[in-house]
C-alpha cells in the first residue's frame, strides 16, 4: 500500500517532530519547520502527533494514492486539487484508490504539510523519520522526494464519511503582523543599547539564500561594541547569530548542533511556526521579551492544541 | 566548583546554558564533563537533553511541561557543590589510525612549509600528541580535538573546499578534527583514517564523546586499504 510521487514540487521532504537525544553526537534535530502545523495535520486524522508526514515548500507535489486512506493538509495555504476538485486545508478528506492529489503553489505562507492516516510507514533512524542527508542512510531520509518515489502507508482504519472541519489553524494566527518575540541571548551585551534598540525597531528582510538550515537576514548591519573570540556552544531552532558581517542569521530546523558566532537573541518557541511560514523576500520585525512571557505564550498554544486534539477525538469517535 | 566558575542563563525559552568562565581549554572540558555527569540522572528522569560545548553545557527541556526558574534552581542545587578539582578522570583513550600519504594528506606540504618543519616532523608531532575531545559538533560524529602542538597552529584556509572526503583528519587554529562524512570544509587536511566515526546502527552513534582522549597512529597505505573492521 503506497503513494506514488508523480511530481516532487520544489523542496519536498519527509518530516516528523525531530530527532531528539543525539545532539551530543553531532546529530541535528531537523523535523518539521512548522511543528504545530505538522501536529495538527496528524491530530485531524487521529494519528500520533509526531507521525511521519510530507513537508512541501512554495510549490507542492503531485501524488497518486494507490489505496483508500484519509489525508489532511495544514500549514501555508496552497491551491490543492483532489482529482479535478479544489479542496481545503485543515480538514479531513477521504481518498479512493487511484485518487490524484495536485498541490500547486503557496497563496500564503511557505510550507505545507500532508498527513496520511496512520502516518507514513518508514523505518526510523535514531528514533526519527525526519530527513537529514548527513546521516547518509541512503533512502528517503537522506534526500528530497523525487518523481517515481513510492512511500508506504497503512490500510485505512476508518470508513467514516465525517470530516473534521477547521479551515484554519486554531492555534497559530498566521496572519498576525505583530513582531516576532525575541529573548535576549548570551551575547546580547556585545551590542550597545542603541544597537539592541535598532535591532527591534528596524525591519529585516529574509535573504533569498535562506532555507531549512537558516534564514539570512539583510538590513543595516549591527555594530559590535565588544568582540571576543567565542568557544563553540550548543545552538537551537530560533537562535539568532550575528556573524562579523553584522547581518543576523536565524537558525532553523536543520541547523548544526553547535555554533561559534555571538548570539544576540532567540526567537520564542511560540513564534517559530509564523517564522517558518515566512518566505525569502519577506520583511520581519522583532520585539524583545522575557523567558517567562515566552513560556506563557507556549503554554497557551499547548493548551489550545490539547483542546483541539480532544475535540477531534470526540468528533471522530461519535459516528 | 565555586560560584565564580560558571553562571546559568536561558538560551531561549526551552534551554538553559551553563557558561563557564573563560579559562584553560582542557580544564574547561573536564569541568563540562563533570557537570554533565552530575546532571545525567536528573536529565534522564526529566527527559532533558544535555549538549556539551567547549566552555559550556546546554540543557534542553520542554517548556510546555517545565518552567525556567524551577529548572534553574534544581540545576543550581545539584552543581553548587560539584567539585572538579579532585575529580577522578573517567575518560577513555582511543587510538585512531591515520594514513598520511600525499594522496590523502593533501595539505601536509603546505602545513610543513607554513610551520617551517619537515613533513615527517609534522606527522611525528601529530602522532605523539594526546588529544582530548572538546565536543562533538558541525557534522554527526565530528570531534573537536584539543591539544594541537603550538608549532602546528595555523588559520583556517582562506577559501573552504566544497568537498572534503569522509575520514579526512584536518587541523585549524589550535584544534584537530575528523570529518566522518564527506562535507565542505575549511580545515587543512593532513591524512585520512579508515575508521568509521559515526554509525546510525549503534545506540551511541558517535565513536567519540566529549572528554575522550585520542592518540593518532600512523598506518601505511596498504594497511589503510586492508582496514576492514568498521570500528
Amino acid at each position: 500500500m503506497s503513494l506514488l510521487i508523480l511530481k516532487p514540487g520544489l523542496w519536498t521532504t519527509i518530516q516528523d517532530q525531530g530527532r531528539h537525544g543525539y545532539q551530543q553526537h553531532g546529530v541535528r534535530v531537523s523535523g518539521a519547520m512548522d511543528r504545530v502545523a505538522a501536529r495538527i495535520a496528524n491530530h485531524l486524522l487521529g494519528n500520533h502527533p509526531s507521525a511521519a508526514l510530507i513537508e512541501f515548500t512554495l510549490l507542492g507535489p503531485t501524488i497518486r494514492f494507490q489505496q483508500a486512506t484519509s489525508i489532511a493538509l495544514t500549514g501555508g495555504l496552497f491551491t490543492v486539487r483532489l482529482n479535478e476538485q479544489a479542496i481545503s486545508p485543515y480538514q479531513r478528506h477521504h481518498l479512493r484508490p487511484g485518487d490524484q492529489l495536485t498541490i500547486g503553489s503557496a497563496q500564503t505562507g511557505c510550507r505545507g504539510y500532508l498527513a496520511i492516516q496512520g502516518g507514513l510507514l518508514m523505518k526510523p533512524v535514531l528514533g526519527s523519520c525526519s530527513m537529514d542527508a548527513h546521516l547518509q542512510t541512503g533512502d528517503f531520509l537522506a534526500r528530497t522526494l523525487a518523481s517515481g518515489d513510492e512511500i508506504a502507508y497503512p490500510p485505512a482504519t476508518s470508513t467514516s464519511e465525517k470530516t473534521a472541519l477547521l479551515l484554519a489553524s486554531p492555534v497559530i494566527e498566521y496572519a498576525a503582523k505583530s513582531p516576532l518575540k525575541v529573548i535576549p541571548g548570551p551575547h546580547a551585551n556585545y551590542f550597545s543599547t542603541v544597537e539592541r534598540t535598532r535591532f527591534v525597531e528596524e525591519p529585516w528582510q529574509i535573504h533569498s539564500e535562506s532555507n531549512r538550515m537558516g534564514y539570512r537576514l539583510t538590513g543595516n548591519p549591527l555594530q559590535f561594541e565588544q568582540h571576543t573570540e567565542l568557544r563553540s556552544q550548543a545552538v537551537t531552532f530560533g537562535t539568532i547569530q550575528v556573524p562579523p558581517s553584522g547581518q543576523p542569521v536565524i537558525l532553523m530546523a536543520d541547523h548544526p548542533t553547535t555554533g561559534g558566532y555571538p548570539i544576540i537573541g532567540q526567537v520564542c518557541s511560540a513564534d517559530l511556526p509564523r517564522l517558518a511560514q515566512a518566505r525569502p523576500g519577506d520583511t520581519i520585525q522583532f520585539d524583545w521579551t522575557t523567558v517567562s512571557v515566552a513560556q506563557s505564550l507556549l503554554r497557551e498554544q499547548a493548551k489550545a492544541e490539547r483542546q483541539l486534539a480532544h475535540g477531534l477525538r470526540l468528533a471522530n469517535n461519535s459516528h | 566548583m565555586n560560584h565564580k566558575a560558571y553562571h546559568l542563563e536561558p538560551l531561549g525559552d526551552q534551554a538553559i546554558l551553563i557558561q563557564l568562565a573563560p579559562g584553560e581549554p582542557l580544564h574547561a572540558v573536564q569541568q563540562v564533563q563533570t557537570l554533565q555527569e552530575r546532571l545525567t540522572t536528573l536529565a534522564q528522569q526529566q527527559h532533558w537533553e544535555l549538549v556539551p560545548g567547549l566552555e559550556s553545557l546546554t540543557i534542553f527541556y520542554d517548556a510546555r511541561r517545565e518552567d525556567y526558574e524551577q529548572i534553574a534552581k534544581q540545576i543550581q542545587a545539584l552543581i553548587t557543590h560539584c567539585d572538579t578539582t579532585n575529580m577522578v578522570a573517567t575518560s577513555r583513550t582511543l587510538t585512531i589510525p591515520v594514513c598520511y600519504d600525499s594522496e590523502f594528506g593533501i595539505d601536509l606540504s603546505a602545513i610543513a612549509q607554513h610551520s617551517s618543519l619537515a613533513i615527517d616532523r609534522v606527522i611525528e608531532l601529530h602522532t605523539t600528541t594526546d588529544f582530548t575531545v572538546g565536543m562533538i559538533g558541525f557534522l554527526p560524529g565530528f570531534p573537536y580535538l584539543l591539544g594541537l602542538p603550538v608549532e602546528l597552529h595555523l588559520p583556517r584556509r582562506a577559501s573552504p573546499r566544497t568537498v572534503v572526503p569522509a575520514g579526512s583528519v584536518a587541523i585549524a587554529i589550535d584544534q584537530c578534527g575528523i570529518y566522518p562524512q564527506t562535507s565542505p570544509g575549511g580545515w587543512h587536511i593532513i591524512g585520512r583514517t579508515p575508521m568509521r566515526l559515526f554509525d546510525v546502527t549503534q545506540s551511541l552513534p558517535s565513536l567519540l564523546q566529549s572528554g575522550d582522549r585520542v592518540r593518532f597512529q600512523q598506518i601505511s597505505r596498504s594497511e589503510y586499504d586492508q582496514w576492514s573492521t568498521p570500528r
